[in-house]
């Protein structure tokens, strides 16, 4: 999908002029293969927004989006007493309300949800994406196996974000299509990847989310630049972080990865024969492997292995 | 605009990428995407869909065909269980669309699966379902009375395993409401399925009388659009087949549903502006001898409630025509002073605390 032609860089745009359309009608990012439509409420979260998102295409003008989201606030005068933030999208509210101060990771988390809901034409799959140039590595993640902490670690490291959330795979063409939206990161592993990779702005970090605390790392430009460029996937890595352990790399027969694959699938439900296709399809050229590491550089210098190998076979 | 372009797909050819964001968020909010991507495809206009749209929407079609795909497999397994009670049993609405190959399947969402059963077997299918996997979804004593004593269908039931939700009916309106319909007349019309031992669908006439009916009674307007459109696609179809418009209109006297079937009519005409089946209509409207000023209400609360809504037009004027409605659709289905215990109590435990699923 080409960039419709009124959209501009977010930030080369006057930032006056996007944080207002994010308070009125909407401000709609290209996000890649979608397109969103924001609103926000709050001041402060807009700016955080757009810092975050600078690299993206986005337009003030009204127009055609694929994903609508919003947070909003309670309406006067209970905001006064116990401001919230409340997630909207198409009128409805799917989720309960949270703290106002937890606004900017609740319309990351709606962004997800609309995603894993509405893009029937994706198979939609939960996992970090990285790639050399268009080798990608697909890297599902059960909570806490730490997928984004990896990903963060090799797009510091130079390689390409596709994405920190999602394979978007196209059922026909099987091209993952890239969606680099910002890193989200937890904890401990906020310090340990600002610390390998100072130059990335993130969020200030968000205290006591369900998932802790939280912040957003600002995706790298050149992988926003080149996010239409699809990728091909050379293979599916299952990480997985066990502290004092030495790394370990084992090979995922065919069938037993695409059964543990289909378990990341968030749309399986809805296209279930269709995307059984997809993903038998997917394995005829794609590896799987386990992986359990207790220190990124050597997860890191594992996956430069392997994608090494998988270019010379394919040079 | 939606409605507009389910009549006529290839006016979409000129809409603008704003229009079309506005027909999408309509379609995905009245569940008529699907049915709007298979118009689109089958008209042969994909090909003049813009870039960012023409994928996205064509993908919708198919969520209807796995759906479609799932309930022929359901229908076999409620088939399959109550086999050994030789009741027959009549699906209704989308399943019975699908399962009869109706033209009225293309790009339909379904929800739950509606089946019928004679009254007098209700006991036993329950029974046997109960064998088969399902079990009840309603936990409440007030909810399991609610349905039994007043509802023309069980409590919703779940299967344990597939987590299908089956509604079980006895006839299509509540006994407690105002029209009194014989269901053994439906029985005896129905058709039979091809390869489903003992299963139906109702008669093409009935089909229509149950489509109108379930629209006027109902208080969903969100779908309001969707079960006119079907409504719209079964009638066009039944006119093909060279539908008597006296017959029909003299069934649904029959069956003492004149009223919602010439409502059908008369919002099919008005908000797809079409002229079908005025006979039927005429007769209709002579049957119900309905006052002007009562056509004037209806009017102004169905032309607003019934087109598609974007969520973010929607005005306060259809949200209000929409809540009229809905409390138009218990005051049919109750009389006055069941219907004042019904809400008072469920009002009552809302403000308990209680948790207990709601219910139309």
């Amino acid at each position: 999908m080409n960039t419709p032609t009124q959209f501009e860089k977010l930030g080369n745009s006057a930032a006056e002029r996007s944080i207002g359309a994010l308070f009125g009608r909407g401000l709609i990012i290209d996000l890649g293969p979608l397109l969103a439509r924001v609103r926000l409420s709050n001041r402060q979260v807009a700016q955080q927004f757009v810092n975050l998102y600078q690299a993206f295409p986005a337009s003030t003008v009204e127009g055609f989006a694929h994903l609508d989201v919003k947070v909003g606030c309670r309406a006067w005068p209970a905001g006064l007493f116990k401001p919230q933030a409340r997630f909207i999208s198409e009128g409805r509210e799917p989720f309960v309300p949270l703290p106002e101060a937890h606004a900017l990771p609740l319309i990351e988390w709606g962004l997800n949800w609309t995603i894993a809901t509405q893009a029937p034409n994706f198979l939609v799959i939960h996992a970090a994406v990285v790639a050399l140039n268009d080798r990608a590595i697909i890297l599902p993640g059960n909570p806490g196996a730490g997928k984004s902490t990896l990903c963060a670690a090799l797009v510091a490291h130079g390689w390409r974000l596709l994405s920190d959330e999602f394979a978007l795979i196209h059922p026909v063409t099987l091209r993952i299509h890239p969606i680099p939206r910002p890193i989200s990161l937890k904890n401990a592993s906020i310090d340990i990847i600002g610390a390998r990779w100072p130059e990335a702005w993130h969020s200030p970090p968000v205290l006591d989310t369900s998932k802790g605390t939280v912040s957003l790392f600002r995706p790298p430009e050149d992988s926003v630049q080149s996010m239409k460029a699809t990728a091909s996937a050379s293979c599916v890595v299952f990480p997985r972080y066990a502290a004092d352990t030495s790394l370990s790399i084992e090979r995922i027969p065919r069938a037993r990865a695409l059964a543990r694959l289909a378990e990341h699938v968030v749309n399986f439900t809805e296209l279930p024969r269709k995307h059984f296709g997809v993903l038998d399809r997917l394995f005829l050229t794609c590896q799987a492997s386990d992986l359990a590491y207790s220190d990124l550089d050597e997860a890191i210098h594992q996956l430069d292995t392997i994608v090494q190998a998988d270019r010379q076979q394919h040079a | 605009m939606l409605e507009k372009i389910l009549l006529q797909p290839s006016l979409s050819l000129q809409l603008s990428l704003a229009e079309w964001d506005h027909l999408i968020s309509a379609a995905r909010a009245g569940q008529l995407l699907a049915r709007l991507a298979w118009l689109i495809r089958s008209h042969g206009l994909a090909s003049g869909l813009p870039e960012q749209i023409a994928d996205f929407l064509l993908a919708h079609e198919a969520l209807a065909d796995a759906q479609h795909e799932a309930v022929r497999i359901e229908a076999n397994e409620i088939v399959h269980a109550l086999s050994r009670s030789d009741s027959p049993v009549i699906f209704l609405k989308g399943s019975a669309y699908v399962l009869s190959n109706h033209p009225a399947s293309q790009g339909r969402l379904l929800g739950d699966i509606d089946i019928m059963v004679p009254r007098a077997r209700l006991e036993d299918v329950e029974l046997m379902l109960k064998l088969g996997g399902w079990s009840n979804a309603h936990h409440s004593a007030y909810d399991q009375r609610y349905y039994r004593q007043w509802m023309h269908e069980l409590p919703a039931m779940i299967h344990r395993t597939r987590g299908v939700v089956l509604d079980v009916h006895h006839t299509i309106l509540p006994p407690t409401s105002r029209a009194r319909v014989d269901a053994a007349k439906l029985f005896r019309d129905a058709r039979p399925i091809d390869g489903l031992f003992n299963a139906y669908v109702l008669s093409e006439s009935d089909s229509l009388i149950h489509c109108a009916t379930h629209l006027f009674h109902e208080g969903e307007f969100e779908k309001g659009l969707r079960d006119l459109h079907d409504f719209h696609v079964l009638l066009g179809a039944a006119i093909e087949r060279g539908l008597d418009e006296a017959c029909f209109a003299e069934r649904a006297i029959e069956l003492d549903l004149a009223w919602p079937v010439y409502l059908a009519l008369r919002y099919n005409q008005r908000i797809f502006n079409v002229s079908a089946a005025a006979e039927a209509t005429r007769r209709l409207q002579k049957a119900c001898s309905p006052s002007l000023l009562r056509l004037a209400l209806m009017d102004s609360l169905y032309q607003r409630a019934l087109p598609a809504q974007s969520p973010d037009t929607a005005g306060a004027a259809t949200g209000f025509a929409q809540w009229l409605l809905f409390v138009r659709s218990h005051w049919l289905r109750m009389p006055p002073h069941l219907l004042t215990y019904h809400l008072s109590r469920k009002a009552l435990t809302r403000l308990a605390g209680n948790t207990s699923e709601a219910h139309g």
